[in-house]
């Protein structure tokens, strides 16, 4: 049967590129749909929809300022079911603002407030040239602050956080993806329960990881407070971490702590140490990388995130593999001749803990996001840890959380490449995530051919995220990748396959 | 509904003191084009969109859709203008190294890249008959071909082919080659109604007038040495998916030639 290509022309319609090419990349991942594209209709851009093979009859009659939605699909049904999509994927956004009570959004923080007076929370999310002065009106304003943007300057960062101690707020950031506060989960964060365990963490995915594991445990969160991963350096000198911890200290929901960083500045870690010391709650304490230092006795080292969450509710590990998994004993012979290990990651924490777990065990180890002791990202190195959701990846498109896709691409050529035997890969469900991860990673492994490498994941998650995180389990699973119980046990498969070599 | 404007450039000025009824006649997340009555338009935008010729910054809500009447008082507004930059003889030369040295740190995109997208393969040759055009013929209109390739060429609001004239514009007006720039865009002005849209047609002829964003205003500052290279690409590397690229693949252009 041939391809069926069909048009639809919306007249006087403007759009952005980047929502332009978003809608694109989705109308063209739907069942049935070869190849799709969605262009202004100027006559240079029906050419190259006509080059494409994506040109209908409707689509010539197109005027420079309308909309051509193109679809070329297997069939009819496919064709027309795909064009019913994209016209809802391009009214969802008026819907979204027309849906609400008063029919209004608030553009402004002045107008946020005044809305709803009783907020105590302001999420600020623009341009990180200007997240800092919104910051700024939003601290003066009393509110405590989590700022999801990046590019904000150290400097701001300080400022900031001087200014939110002086008004006895927390400023949570920049550059923090992740929170859950009374029970609220904010920016890249999962449904967990309620309870005891109280998380500061300098690492978005850290905390994912943490508070998920401890749900899955049976435990639960009172708070996780992100601290934006600058916030322990020599600059900063743990401003919001030391705010957090005596916000804690104060909250009687809160019984234990936990502390996760990216490797923090030694002098910094000193003055953390001191107030451990004083707090009258247990601590646990994990500091991407780093050997158990001298901690005070209220206070334990947990080597991996899955030691914090299991030191959290006082067992002594909770990501046990079950009995019939494959493990470390090297049983895991991938179907490559290859060498090289290759980590395909969406979480630089995850990045992270992989790679202080491969060092540990005496592997050299390159990475686009090195911790300390780890070399810069080398495309021919054995053992090469991408974070692809770090600034090179991620530059006007969205993080690979939440757009899959081009870490997909790259599985493909993984999955193709002689010269790869392992392929890590870390799978972040909640809010914010895309809605199935998992099953673009099963579909790049079901289309691969021959021989491949073995394909190893962990998934943070939660039963009770939008996603399911069994189901995002299983899918992987019929594809035939191993998944781990949490991210350091796929670091210590890894390790397996490579000792069993 | 009057819109208090905190500040604008000096087309947008232009039309509203002209004292015409506008209507908005698209919406994006940040920002509204609104048209006069004698077919002006202007882009009334949240304060981070920034400045630019065509822009009035205010903060209001999206309460506003297509075919709504707005109002705008500019009594309080700070009137935008870029500073003026001459870039002509040797300081052309000197310009493009500083750009170049920049590249380095910020890696660019658009077609200020080589690189294998439909839109590039019809860019090129066309880009290479303007630089042709430019060396040997810049006393006479420009040819048609290139022109019609490029106008309306790519996704978006402003295609990328329209971005990189307007470029081109900028960079003409910046060496001092204003009769070169008014001769391109004659030729532009006659062809871009069949060819582009009419928001893109509106910053094209800004840009026959020397103007742009500021963040590309900010940039031809830092290549006359004046400010931070680096730090003003970055900002070009935020406007749109690739529009600022697009204008500086342009206006590098007419630097090196």
């Amino acid at each position: 049967m041939s391809a069926v290509v069909v048009n639809l022309v919306l007249a006087g319609t403007y759009m952005d590129s980047i929502a332009l090419m978003r809608l694109s990349r989705e109308v063209a991942g739907l069942s049935g749909v070869e190849d799709a594209a969605v262009m202004t209709g100027t006559p240079a851009n029906r050419e190259i929809l006509r080059d494409a093979g994506l040109l209908a009859p409707e689509g010539e009659t197109a005027k420079p300022g309308d909309l051509i939605l193109a679809v070329r699909a297997k069939n009819e049904s496919a064709s027309h079911a795909a064009l019913v999509e994209a016209e809802r994927l391009l009214s969802a956004p008026r819907q979204t603002a027309d849906d609400g009570t008063s029919g209004w959004v608030p553009r402004t923080l002045r107008g946020a407030v005044m809305a709803l007076p009783t907020a105590n929370l302001a999420l600020i999310s623009v341009p990180g040239d200007f997240a800092a002065a919104e910051a700024r009106k939003a601290i003066e304003r009393g509110l405590n602050v989590m700022v999801f943007s990046d590019n904000v300057p150290v400097e701001a960062e300080i400022s900031l956080k001087h200014l939110a101690a002086e008004h006895g707020v927390l400023m949570m950031g920049p550059d923090c993806g992740t929170a859950i506060i009374a029970g609220t989960p904010i920016g890249f964060a999962n449904e967990v329960r309620r309870g005891d365990v109280g998380i500061i963490g300098a690492s978005g995915t850290g905390i994912q990881e943490v508070s998920c594991l401890v749900h899955r445990a049976g435990g639960g969160i009172s708070h996780a407070i992100g601290t934006g991963g600058r916030d322990l350096s020599t600059d900063v000198g743990g401003l919001t971490t030391l705010a957090a911890m005596a916000a804690l200290e104060r909250d009687p929901a809160t019984k234990r702590i936990v502390l996760i960083s990216k490797p923090p500045a030694p002098e910094v870690v000193a003055r953390v140490v001191e107030e451990i010391q004083r707090s009258r709650k247990p601590y646990v304490v994990h500091f991407l990388g780093s050997v158990a230092g001298d901690l005070p006795a209220n206070a334990q080292h947990a080597d991996t995130l899955a030691h914090a969450a299991a030191l959290a509710v006082g067992q002594d590990r909770i990501d046990v593999p079950p009995a019939n998994a494959v493990s470390s004993d090297g049983q895991m012979d991938g179907q490559m001749d290859g060498q090289r290990v290759v980590g395909l990651y969406s979480g630089g924490t995850l990045c992270g803990e992989a790679q202080a777990i491969l060092m540990g065990a005496g592997h050299v180890v390159a990475s686009n996001a090195p911790i300390p002791g780890a070399g810069s990202d080398d495309a021919a190195a054995a053992i090469r840890l991408l974070d692809l959701g770090a600034d090179e990846f991620t530059r006007n498109r969205p993080h690979p959380m939440i757009d899959p896709e081009p870490r997909e691409t790259m599985l493909r050529q993984m999955l193709g490449d002689p010269t790869v035997r392992v392929v890590l890969l870390d799978v972040l469900l909640g809010y914010g995530a895309h809605p199935d991860p998992a099953g673009g990673i099963a579909q790049a492994i079901d289309a691969s051919t021959g021989r491949r490498p073995v394909v190893i994941a962990s998934v943070t998650g939660t039963e009770e995220d939008p996603q399911i995180h069994s189901e995002q389990v299983s899918a992987l699973t019929r594809a035939g990748v191993r998944v781990a119980p949490s991210n350091a046990v796929a670091a210590e498969w890894t390790l397996g396959i490579l000792n069993s070599a | 509904m009057t819109i208090q404007a905190q500040s604008y450039g000096p087309i947008a000025g232009e039309l509203i003191n002209s004292g015409e009824r506008l209507t908005v006649i698209a919406k994006f997340e940040r920002s509204l084009y609104l048209e006069c009555e004698t077919g002006g338009l202007i882009c009334l935008g949240h304060l981070v969109i920034g400045d630019g010729p065509l822009n009035i910054l205010a903060e209001f809500n999206d309460r506003f859709s297509v075919g709504a009447d707005i109002e705008i008082d500019l009594s309080i507004a700070t009137p935008w203008a870029p500073t003026s930059v001459n870039l002509s003889g040797g300081r052309a030369k000197a310009a493009l190294a500083r750009l170049d040295a920049g590249m380095v740190v910020v890696p660019p995109r658009g077609l200020a890249v080589k690189d294998e997208t439909p839109v590039s393969q019809r860019t090129d040759p066309a880009r290479e008959a303007l630089v042709d055009w430019y060396r040997s013929d810049r006393e006479t209109l420009p040819p048609e071909v290139p022109i019609r390739a490029l106008l309306g060429l790519g996704e978006g609001l402003t295609p990328a082919g329209d971005d990189l004239l307007v470029g081109w514009m900028l960079g003409l007006q910046t060496t001092g080659q204003k009769l070169v720039a008014e001769r391109l865009y004659q030729r532009i002005q006659s062809l871009a109604p069949d060819l582009t849209n009419a928001i893109s047609q509106a910053h094209l002829a800004a840009g026959a007038r020397g103007l742009a964003s500021a963040a590309l205003h900010d940039l031809l500052l830092a290549l006359s040495g004046v400010g931070g290279v680096t730090d003003a690409l970055k900002r070009i590397d935020r406007i749109g998916h690739s529009s600022g690229w697009d204008a500086l693949a342009g206006l590098r252009d007419v630097l090196k030639t």
